[in-house]
């Protein structure tokens, strides 16, 4: 009787699962047919040579001739418009020039006008449940039109920019291109992928953020591109400092200090201590923390970063000079960008002696503009304890891409919350 | 008859011959008064005439013939005042009175440190006080246990280098004096590496006492490109008994190939500080002795004076960068 009632149960779930996958299958070839018309190829051309210089995928949305599509896909042209053109590529092979019209670096999307129309405008639909299938189409490494089956994963709790987490492959070429939900709405745009069906979308609602404002307009073109990146990398660099202001923060204790650790769920830290051997004479440990966050400005340029860390270094055995020879040595920091003399200026720094948790530290601001993207700055923050013979202690926080005065009260802020404990 | 002297400088040696009856025959030729082995010289040359008190170069050689104070004679005879310089074809002469004034004797002088440099005691304290700071030095900057056989290893190189300078040093007496000055070339040679340490780690105090490097980088250039063409020099004057500004010359031109190492590292500093920098330049000294003119402020305080002096800084680069673009597009 038993194992008649489990032979049922096998074959009840072994046909819902069959079911599922037809009904999946039977989604993907409608939508194939359906929503294929309004996806193209989009193609950064240099005016010079006429050959593509970037490839993604665009689809129609709102309206017969508005595309939206990645920020990165149309980046080259975003930056030197004298030096490229953008075009579109159909399925039949039917090629004209796009003009863009608006974008959101931050989540990296743009919107792009077609002087004539392109197809049926999709729709934006919500985020379906966890684990809803969901469909990525796309035109893959150049190789043609593709719709890539996978699933929901909700949206990335530990990340700052929301992006939704898909099981699917995405493969380059794809990005830009729109994440259907099975009734074949839009629900977000493929960006990025890690590889083995790790992949990552901008949910479409940053998108209707971008369409609403342009309905507002008229679709009128953004005119100085350069102040409108600024002002949206500093609007989110300064909303992301004041959540991580207003958070409350855990702490460590790293020697004779607590300092605050993690600043926000979008900030990890590691340790980073290099393992003593014997003959050591000296201990240092290590914490470095950072978001995981950055923005893609151009092939060369990603900005956004937020990255801190924490050296503790102690002896017993060495002589004070021996011993500050070492820690002098650690107090070097950098700040890891790619930004060159076209992007910023040189760093202005200014170091003096102040009162941190009872203690004096040598404390050092340095900072550098970007000379394109007016307001924002890289700002590079140092404190080193001093009058300790045989105690030394670093801290360094640095941002890229960010609203001076807002990464200050961030500094100043973490250094008040420094305690020393005997 | 007034006596003269004929002064002849072959290959740097100087000879002098003393002319009491005239007329004096000069050349190749073994009938000569003078006779002056130098092939491009003829076998008759030249004579010296003394008419009524008036002497007189009378040229001979068809060949490279001769030269009265840089100009060229011919075969007649031409009246010449003492002293005269003669170039008999490739050969220099000066053609001088015996009561001609020479120049004042040079006191072998041991005035000042230089004495003290000449003295073997101090010549080997210099070098044992080096040597020990080569020590030192690599002793503060191994923060592990290390036998003292690996630091003598470590220090040894530059211990051949110093000994080797000195030897250099040493050999400039020897070309020019004949004499091995060993003592005081040591102690040069200790001061070579001594003084631009000893430069360093009193900038390096500097930079914690002003925090700023500015001055510690200034007395570190000052090390690298005076003080070694001064000690140099100062050898060469004491040792060789030149005057100073030859000795300038030759000091600076021995140390002309370390000098044109230490002007492309100070270009390159230079270019980094005038051109665009990636990594930012800040006050990095740490000491264990927190001996500094700056007094402790207020984060508040800070902060205030850091933003003003940041912004100020960044609004000028930012003004001239983008002048510089609009220049270029």
């Amino acid at each position: 009787m038993l194992s008649k009632i489990s032979s049922a149960l096998f074959l009840l779930l072994f046909s819902t699962l069959l079911i599922t996958q037809a009904q999946a299958e039977i989604a993907a070839t409608s939508i194939y047919s359906t929503v294929g018309k309004s996806v193209y190829q989009i193609r950064v051309i240099n005016k010079q040579t006429g050959d593509k210089s970037s490839i993604g995928s665009g689809f129609v949305i709102n309206k017969e001739n508005i595309l939206a599509t990645n920020y990165h896909v149309v980046s080259e042209y975003i930056n030197d418009p004298d030096l490229f053109r953008l075009e579109y590529l159909a399925t039949n092979g039917e090629k004209a020039p796009l003009e863009l019209i608006d974008f959101d670096i931050v989540h990296d999307l743009a919107v792009v006008k077609s002087k004539k129309p392109m197809g049926t405008p999709l729709t934006i639909a919500p985020l379906p449940p966890k684990g809803a299938i969901l469909f990525s189409l796309g035109n893959p490494m150049d190789l043609g039109f593709t719709i890539v089956k996978g699933s929901n994963n909700g949206i990335l709790a530990k990340a700052e920019d929301g992006n939704i987490l898909f099981s699917g492959s995405l493969n380059p070429g794809m990005s830009g291109g729109p994440t259907l939900n099975k009734e074949g709405h839009v629900i977000g745009v493929n960006v990025a992928t890690s590889g083995n069906a790790i992949s990552f979308l901008v949910s479409a609602e940053y998108l209707n953020i971008i369409l609403d404002r342009l309905e507002k307009n008229n679709y009128k073109p953004v005119e100085d591109r350069f102040a409108h990146s600024a002002e949206q990398i500093r609007a989110s660099s300064k909303k992301i400092v004041n959540k991580i202001l207003n958070n409350k923060w855990s702490s460590k204790h790293i020697g004779n200090i607590t300092v605050p650790e993690r600043l926000d769920k979008s900030i990890l830290c590691w340790d980073a201590s290099r393992k003593p051997k014997k003959d050591d004479l000296l201990r240092s440990y290590l914490t470095t923390c950072s978001n995981r966050d950055n923005i893609y400005v151009s092939d060369s340029l990603n900005i956004g970063t937020i990255n801190y860390d924490y050296t503790w270094m102690q002896t017993k055995d060495l002589s004070p000079t021996r011993f500050y020879r070492h820690y002098e040595k650690r107090n070097h920091s950098i700040i890891g960008s790619r930004a060159n003399k076209r992007d910023v200026t040189n760093f202005s720094c200014h170091t003096d002696f102040t009162q941190i948790a009872s203690q004096d530290f040598k404390t050092t601001v340095c900072r550098r503009d970007y000379i394109k993207y007016e307001g924002l700055s890289d700002m590079m923050f140092t404190t080193a304890l001093v009058g300790k013979e045989n105690k030394g202690f670093l801290f360094n926080l640095d941002f890229t891409g960010t609203d001076s005065k807002t990464a200050l009260k961030l500094f100043t802020r973490m250094l008040e919350t420094f305690k020393w404990k005997k | 008859m007034e006596k003269v002297i004929l002064e002849t400088i072959q290959r740097g040696v100087h000879r002098y011959h003393k002319i009491d009856s005239f007329p004096v025959t000069i050349g190749r030729a073994f009938d000569n008064d003078i006779i002056l082995q130098d092939v491009t010289i003829s076998p008759h040359h030249l004579a010296i005439l003394n008419e009524n008190g008036a002497y007189q170069i009378h040229n001979l050689s068809n060949e490279n013939g001769t030269k009265v104070n840089k100009n060229k004679i011919g075969n007649e005879p031409v009246e010449v005042s003492l002293p005269a310089n003669l170039q008999i074809s490739g050969l220099k002469a000066r053609l001088l009175a015996t009561d001609m004034k020479v120049e004042e004797t040079r006191v072998q002088d041991c005035s000042g440190l230089f004495c003290i440099f000449s003295s073997p005691i101090w010549a080997t304290l210099l070098l044992v006080v080096t040597i020990a700071l080569f020590f030192v030095d690599r002793y503060l900057s191994t923060p592990v246990v290390k036998e003292p056989l690996w630091y003598l290893s470590n220090v040894l190189p530059s211990v051949w280098v110093m000994l080797g300078i000195g030897i250099l040093i040493a050999s400039i007496s020897r070309l020019s004096t004949h004499r091995w000055e060993v003592i005081p070339a040591i102690s040069i040679a200790s001061l070579i590496f001594l003084v631009p340490q000893v430069f360093e780690y009193i900038g390096h105090f500097m930079a914690y006492l002003f925090t700023s490097d500015g001055l510690g980088s200034w007395l570190k250039n000052s090390a690298k490109f005076l003080i070694i063409p001064i000690l140099l020099a100062t050898f060469i004057v004491k040792t060789v008994h030149s005057k100073w500004l030859p000795a300038i010359g030759v000091a600076v031109l021995a140390y002309s190939p370390f000098l044109a190492y230490q002007v492309l590292g100070l270009v390159d500093e230079l270019s980094l500080m005038s051109g665009f920098s990636k990594v930012p330049s800040y006050s990095h000294t740490l000491l264990p002795k927190d001996i500094r003119l700056n007094k402790t402020i207020s984060l508040e305080q800070f902060a205030k004076e850091a933003e003003k002096a940041t912004s100020l800084n960044v609004e000028r680069m930012l003004k001239k960068a983008k002048e510089k673009e609009e220049k270029e597009s």
